[in-house]
């Protein structure tokens, strides 16, 4: 089967002495969800204008559905993006501005899944005002409309959750998940490990241009689990989780405590501390693609 | 594509703010010359038109595209061309265009297309501006000569057509340059200084008689030849005092038109050939 997105030896420089992007290969099976995981500057913006033929590689290729891309590919079309931010025409209204983007590629309006982009978009009367007056919330929304006008089988998100309230953030992966469930590929560009974490299916992390980790979110985050618990009697807890199986190590992080599980499901840990008599205040994940990820790019930067 | 871009364009409120003037002010100009009247001259340009403006509509017209070519065209010209592409880029719009895809070749021709109609519309709007508000004003006759006979109305509203055509054409160095740097850089205000920079570089460079050799290649030195369309002798005409006949041919009307020609060639070139290889950072 061909890769929905695939990068090879990618490299890009700006002037003499910014390399943005080195040597940079991955690739994302068809229906897959792919994070593009990196801090700012890591070359995810420029890497994802080279999938699109904005910016010429220095050498390399790209391709989209086994096709190479470059400046104006056809293959294009089968694509939706949001760059960087959203843009639109300021002057022209909301629905002004999809028509008007749809139809520069010559295609008939309105598009296929014209009513489930626009359900997206929940701009209600808005969308006939003119651009210059929305929030920034309202023009990621019409941004992540326009980007699936024509339901694309591919799907290039640049830091869609940039700027957005929890409640749009919310709404956003719901988006991503719908996308995945349909069976559209999409590549996810964030610095934000939660949400490749909570999306995605696998991830290429990357740091200053160059690859660092390439493979699925439970691969990179390593099969052993850590979990940050907070109980009403620490001591108690020290004494229940040595005699429970499964359990690898407990260690103080106060004022909770960090469990390594090898084996034992976390509702397992629960359970053995509540009839070990150690009540149970709180129970989160640790060392998941956060710290991989901080793991990654210092080795990385070793 | 065209379509797009056209109505980007004209729904813009700056676009009609340029209209708004382009047609005011020849409106303006009939109000305030209305008590004048036709006076003579031996000279051939379109100074010679204003002395003419009050004959009749046409006349005000020819007047209107005169004074206003001058000056407020060009900046109108190096508005639409300077913020063609480099607005697109400011709005950020420039790279969801080209991912569409839009090729580069056909976003750069058909933004070229609207920006060299609207140049037309805007010369246009001078001229029927002029025609309509002159008629009112000095009423419907054929042109009045400088210092020949009337035309025949259609013959004159034939030449009025003719040029406000070479109007526009004759602004074809200031848009495609301005329209070049429209391309490269990302700034509209850059761009749109630039196009009226090349006017008043060329007119100063012009203006400076030791620079002679330059000036037949400069882009506004032959601006107004097509004034000579309506300076006709009569047959049998005499010489004018202490003086031979003057010069009325039209060739600095086709030497401009073949500078114009190479200037936009040039310019619209280089800006072809920029934006294929041009990385959308915008």
């Amino acid at each position: 089967m061909t890769a929905a997105i695939e990068v090879s030896h990618l490299t890009k420089r700006f002037g003499r002495d910014v390399v943005a992007v080195d040597g940079l290969s991955f690739t994302v099976a068809p229906g897959e969800v792919c994070g593009l995981l990196g801090p700012n500057g890591a070359g995810k913006t420029t890497t994802v204008r080279m999938l699109l033929g904005l910016v010429r590689p220095d050498r390399g290729t790209t391709a989209v559905l086994g096709e190479r891309t470059g400046p104006g590919s056809r293959v294009l079309a089968r694509v939706g993006a949001l760059v960087e931010r959203p843009a639109f025409v300021p002057h022209l209204d909301g629905l002004t501005n999809l028509k008007q983007w749809w139809r520069a590629g010559g295609a008939a309006w309105p598009p296929p899944g014209l009513d489930e982009a626009l359900a997206l978009a929940d701009l209600g009367p808005a969308l006939g005002r003119k651009v210059k007056g929305y929030s920034q919330g309202m023009r990621q929304r019409l941004g992540l409309a326009q980007a699936l006008l024509g339901r694309p089988e591919v799907v290039m998100l640049d830091e869609p959750t940039n700027g957005l309230d929890p409640g749009e953030v919310r709404e956003i992966r719901r988006v991503v998940r719908d996308l995945a469930g349909g069976g559209t590929t999409v590549l996810l560009s964030s610095h934000v490990l939660g949400e490749v974490e909570q999306v995605c299916t696998s991830a290429v992390v990357m740091d200053r241009g160059r690859l660092v980790a390439a493979g699925s979110v439970r691969d990179l985050v390593g099969a052993a689990h850590s979990v940050y618990v907070e109980v009403d009697d620490p001591e108690g807890a020290h004494r229940v989780l040595e005699a429970t199986a499964g359990i690898e190590g407990v260690r103080d992080e106060p004022p909770g405590l960090v469990v390594e599980l090898d084996g034992a499901s976390r509702a397992a840990l629960v359970r053995a501390l509540v009839e070990g008599g150690v009540g149970v205040e709180t129970v989160t994940s640790r060392n998941r693609l956060e710290d991989a990820f901080l793991g990654l790019v210092e080795e990385g930067r070793e | 594509m065209i379509a797009v871009e056209l109505a980007r364009q004209v729904r813009r409120r700056r676009t009609l703010m340029c209209f708004i003037f382009l047609v005011g002010l020849p409106v303006i100009a009939a109000l305030a010359n209305r008590s004048r009247s036709p006076s003579s001259t031996a000279e051939v340009g379109t100074r010679a038109l204003f002395e003419v403006s009050t004959a009749s509509g046409i006349n005000h017209a020819l007047a209107a595209l005169a004074f206003m070519s001058a000056f407020f065209l060009v900046i109108v010209v190096s508005f639409f061309a300077g913020d063609s592409v480099s607005g697109e880029a400011s709005w950020g719009t420039l790279r969801y265009l080209l991912i569409r895809p839009v090729s580069r070749g056909r976003l750069l021709a058909s933004k070229l297309s609207v920006v060299f109609t609207l140049a037309l519309a805007a010369t246009l709007a001078v001229a029927v501006s002029g025609l309509v508000s002159g008629t009112i004003a000095f009423g419907w006759d054929g042109v009045a000569t400088p210092f020949g006979p009337t035309m025949p109305v259609g013959e004159s509203l034939l030449r009025l057509a003719f040029a406000t055509v070479a109007v526009t054409w004759s602004l074809g160095a200031v848009i495609s340059f301005a329209f070049l740097l429209s391309v490269v850089t990302d700034s509209p205000g850059a761009a749109i200084t630039g196009g009226f920079g090349l006017m008043v570089v060329s007119t100063i460079l012009d203006g400076l008689s030791s620079l002679d050799y330059l000036h037949p290649g400069l882009p506004t030195h032959y601006w107004g030849a097509w004034s000579r369309l309506f300076f006709e002798l009569p047959p049998g005409a005499a010489p004018f005092l202490g003086g031979s006949l003057p010069d009325t041919s039209l060739r600095p009307m086709a030497q401009d038109a073949v500078v114009q020609l190479a200037y936009a060639v040039v310019f619209i070139g280089l800006a072809a050939w920029w934006f294929r290889r041009k990385d959308i950072v915008s």
